[in-house]
């Protein structure tokens, strides 16, 4: 559970900041969206799959990160 | 804001909260929306206090209710769009509120609970002010609006759960109706009136149930009304009897003559109307004081006040069930004079509609049966036939809509006293069942002795097993 709860609050921080690169114009409302659904289906998919998505919805986004 | 500071903040208002039981629950919910079913029917936004929890509460229900997806991303996008300022941090602070799942139930409980205390402090509070506003003039109407704010305080949040019976629910229900009726138990029925014709068509008055009982002017409606009322409080069910047109006293004595038409000297009536109303011998004054101590016990309550409102009905009514929950049913003499709300610019059959529609409801939150007389507009006068239509109710605001059973009273010898001595129906009165929502409709015949303001039986027996079938 403490672990599930690291995970939701990372969520929230991710799509704060997120939301806030967009506002700034690092990200499009469309690369925003893509990430917010990737993020409610976290549960689904394997880190593979998860980059993988990630570069499909936003490949600055996935550069950053990786 | 930290938890205790929200906490410290609303607890100056001085009501019963708990911030972190509101979190706790909206945390589990936004991480486990399933659980949303458990709840849904349970908790209103109101249960949550704190506005920014009240909020989220209200977004979870729209995603639930729109099939969308609950999650902290949907939460926190519709919290950005409607301006809610750092909806990070009040997301934040829901991911860290629960620990377990069975947090859940418990968490519910205390904000069904508290949001209870609320709404009777909040209630207690408007009272207060009421009563000290200096401007205050109408004692009873502030009694009758805090009776409706305390009752309406006090109602229980029972949901969707209690409303939802299942059909082997139903249907036990229905084959322990069915037992008592073959072993002939009285509750297998609704209430009788102990007037078998009427009885036989009815199978009792049910609770909840709306009877209108109308007729035009002097046919007879108050004496049918106070004799079917005698009839139930003979057998100890208390009765509730508002009486708009007639004092407490008028209608004690027709209670009183109506009893004395059953006691005869030889071929004659030991007391006429017209000797209870002037002089009694001694042997007639000792006779009408059997009949009155015949009576004194017998569970009847007037209200004689003349202009109440439906709500004034209602506040009284409430009030006397409370006091009396065996209450078996509430009469009222006669719709056309309760008194219409003010300040209103709709027409006066939206009104009356409305004030049927109240009284309907009061029967069922009551759970009683519920006779309302009416009178009938002068729309009968003019046809040939002028027994009652439903039609004939229709002016008044569709009161046939919102009653169960709607009873017309009509007396041929009212319009034609010759041709009725002529044709033997002289004194006969008809009771024609325009409408029953739960059996058939027909015509019974009663004889009315006029003299008593007492109705008797008339329609045959084998007609009335008929009816029974």
């Amino acid at each position: 559970m403490p672990l599930d709860r690291e995970l939701d609050k990372t969520k929230v921080l991710f799509i704060d900041t997120c939301r806030r690169l967009m506002e700034l114009g690092e990200l499009s409302e469309e690369e925003y969206l893509g990430i917010c659904d990737l993020l409610d289906r976290l549960d689904e998919l394997d880190k593979d799959s998860f980059e993988r998505e990630l570069r499909r919805v936003s490949r600055g986004l996935s550069d950053l990160i990786g | 804001m930290s938890s205790s500071d929200v906490q410290r903040s609303l607890e100056t208002l001085d009501l019963p909260v708990d911030v972190t039981a509101e979190r706790q629950v909206l945390g589990i919910l936004i991480k486990h929306p399933s659980l949303v079913d458990q709840v849904v029917d349970r908790l209103r936004p109101a249960h949550f206090m704190d506005l920014g929890h009240r909020r989220i509460y209200e977004i979870i229900l729209d995603l639930y209710h729109g099939q969308g997806r609950i999650s902290y991303t949907q939460v926190y996008n519709r919290l950005v769009a409607e301006g809610v300022a750092s909806p990070a941090d009040l997301l934040i602070a829901l991911t860290e509120s629960f620990v377990s799942l069975s947090e859940l139930e418990p968490c519910v409980e205390i904000l069904i609970r508290q949001e209870g205390l609320r709404r009777i402090i909040k209630a207690c509070d408007t009272i207060k002010a009421m009563a000290l506003d200096p401007k205050l003039e109408d004692l009873t109407g502030l009694q009758a609006r805090a009776q409706e704010l305390i009752f309406a305080a006090t109602q229980s949040n029972g949901g969707a759960e209690n409303e939802i019976k299942n059909l082997l629910e139903v249907l036990s229900q229905c084959y322990l109706n069915l037992l008592k009726r073959r072993e002939g138990l009285e509750d297998a029925y609704g209430l009788s009136v102990r007037f078998p014709s009427i009885d036989g068509m009815t199978t009792g008055f049910k609770k909840g149930d709306l009877i209108i009982l109308a007729a035009r002017p002097s046919m007879g409606k108050t004496a049918l009304l106070l004799n079917m009322v005698t009839n139930v409080a003979k057998r100890g069910i208390p009765v509730l009897v508002f009486s708009l047109e007639m004092d407490a006293e008028q209608l004690g004595d027709r209670i009183v003559l109506s009893e004395l038409f059953t006691y005869k000297e030889g071929d004659r009536q030991a007391v006429t109307s017209y000797e209870y109303q002037t002089k009694l011998s001694d042997e007639q004054f000792q006779l009408t004081q059997k009949v009155f101590n015949d009576l004194y016990h017998l569970p009847i309550s007037i209200v004689d006040k003349r202009g109440l409102t439906v709500a004034e009905i209602r506040a009284k009514a409430r009030r006397f069930k409370a006091e009396n929950p065996a209450l078996g049913l509430i009469a009222i003499d006669y719709l056309q004079l309760i008194k219409p709300p003010g300040n209103t610019n709709r027409s006066w059959a939206l009104i009356v509609g409305e004030m049927v529609r109240e009284l309907r409801d009061l029967a069922g939150e009551l759970d009683v049966p519920l006779i309302l007389c009416s009178q009938l507009n002068r729309g009968v006068e003019s046809r040939e036939n002028k027994r009652p239509m439903m039609s004939d109710l229709r002016d008044s605001g569709n009161i046939e809509e919102f009653a169960d059973v709607v009873m017309f009273l009509y007396r041929d010898d009212y319009y034609y006293p010759e041709l009725a001595r002529e044709k033997g129906t002289e004194g006969l009165a008809e009771v024609i069942f325009a409408k029953q929502r739960k059996g058939a409709t027909g015509v019974v015949q009663l004889r009315f002795i006029k003299e008593y303001t007492r109705f008797i039986e008339e329609t045959k027996r084998q007609e009335v097993n008929h009816a029974l079938r």
